[in-house]
This record gives C-alpha cells, sequence and structure tokens, in this order.
C-alpha cells in the first residue's frame, strides 16, 4: 500500500518537475472561450505550440 | 469568520492537494487544472449557503464525481499504446521509467476504477469514505479496488511487487 502511495507521490513531483508554461490557458476568457477551444478550432485535436 | 475568508482559507489549504489528486485522476495538466476549476464553481456556489459540515469531503465529492460522471470539457489527449512501455533495462533510470509506466498503466483504468485507486491508496482513504466520494456502496469500492489492482499487476508486474498485498 505504501508502495503504491509512494509512487503516486512521485509521478506527482516528477509531473510537476516537467510541467510548463507552454500553450494556452484553460481559462475562460471574458466571452467564455477558452485558449484551449481556440486552439481546437484552430488546429483541430493537436495543440500547434511547440 | 466571514464566509469568503473562510473559503479562501479553505481552497488555500487544500487547493495543492486537490490538484494533485486530480493530476492522478486525468494524467494531464490542463485537464487537471480544468477540472479543480470547475469544483470551485460548485464549491464557491454551495459555499454562500450556511449549513456545511464537512467541507473537505463536500469537494472531493464534487472532484470525483465530476471526473467519473463524465466531466467531458476537455478530452484526454492520451491515447493508450498497445502494451506499456518496455521497462526492462535495469539502469538508475529504471525507477523513473517505471512510475511512467505506472502512470500510463493508471490512465487505462477506467475513470471509476482510477477514482477508487487514487482515493484508497493516494488518498488514503477508508472504503466507506470513498463511497461516499464516488456516491457508490463500498461493495462497489471493494470489487472496483480488486479489478483495478489485477489490472495494474497485469500492465506493471515489475512494479507489482510495490503493491504485494494490497487487498480490495
Amino acid at each position: 500500500m505504501s508502495g503504491l502511495r509512494e509512487a503516486f507521490d512521485q509521478i506527482v513531483a516528477m509531473s510537476r518537475s516537467t510541467a510548463t508554461s507552454t500553450g494556452p490557458s484553460s481559462r475562460p476568457t471574458a466571452s467564455g472561450v477558452t485558449g484551449t477551444a481556440q486552439w481546437r478550432s484552430h488546429c483541430g485535436e493537436q495543440p500547434c505550440w511547440p | 469568520m466571514d464566509r469568503g475568508v473562510e473559503l479562501r482559507e479553505f481552497v488555500s489549504a487544500r487547493g495543492a492537494a486537490l490538484s494533485r489528486a486530480a493530476y492522478l485522476l486525468t494524467g494531464d495538466h490542463q485537464a487537471a487544472e480544468d477540472l479543480v476549476q470547475d469544483t470551485y464553481v460548485v464549491l464557491v456556489r454551495r459555499w454562500q449557503k450556511s449549513g456545511m459540515v464537512d467541507p473537505e469531503a463536500y469537494v472531493r465529492r464534487i472532484l470525483y464525481s465530476r471526473f467519473v460522471d463524465g466531466w467531458r470539457r476537455r478530452r484526454l489527449v492520451e491515447l493508450p499504446s498497445a502494451a506499456p512501455p518496455d521497462t526492462t533495462g535495469g539502469d538508475e533510470a529504471g525507477a523513473a521509467t517505471d512510475r511512467l509506466t505506472l502512470e500510463a498503466a493508471l490512465r487505462r483504468l477506467t475513470p471509476r476504477q482510477r477514482a477508487v485507486v487514487v482515493l484508497r491508496f493516494y488518498e488514503d482513504l477508508t472504503e466507506v469514505q470513498a463511497a461516499d466520494a464516488l456516491g457508490v456502496t463500498t461493495s462497489t469500492v471493494k470489487s472496483q479496488t480488486r479489478v483495478a489492482l489485477q489490472r495494474l499487476r497485469e500492465l506493471v508486474p515489475d512494479v507489482a511487487t510495490s503493491f504485494e498485498g494490497v487487498e480490495a
């Protein structure tokens, strides 16, 4: 059980260390459109940022 | 104390933990962020009313139920591969590879199985608490846990030893 907990902790820690700020914000804008929705309409399902 | 202040203090105290759980559920930072934000929207509406006895249990119910019951605003881009990545090699990168493999395997569980595993073995909740969070019976939690662990053992046998002895 502790092994799973440790593994999950490591997954989270690793994800945080590799997280980047690239890509659009998924926060809704004043118009209610998210950055994610905007890139979807622009690029389809795949993001176009590096 | 002012309800707004209480809410800010609650979010300040619990926000990071919610985000970590949401990441384990979704496997994606933006999806996790959206899930947490959706949860906060519901929480804020409910917070205006008095009488919330256990806000932590309440917010957990929102988060997990929204994940399991059709949170679809953002389709997850994770496409399961035919097989988990090869973890052989035994070098010092092995531990990191194992984590990635477990993470990939976690995403191949059904949403409810994933939620049960995160609730039981990451949040360390009892079966009763996990059942409350998901709005299901403890029998369902037990059966879903058993199936999920079996699936993880099949998918990531190299790291299965880390949770040997874990029973639903």
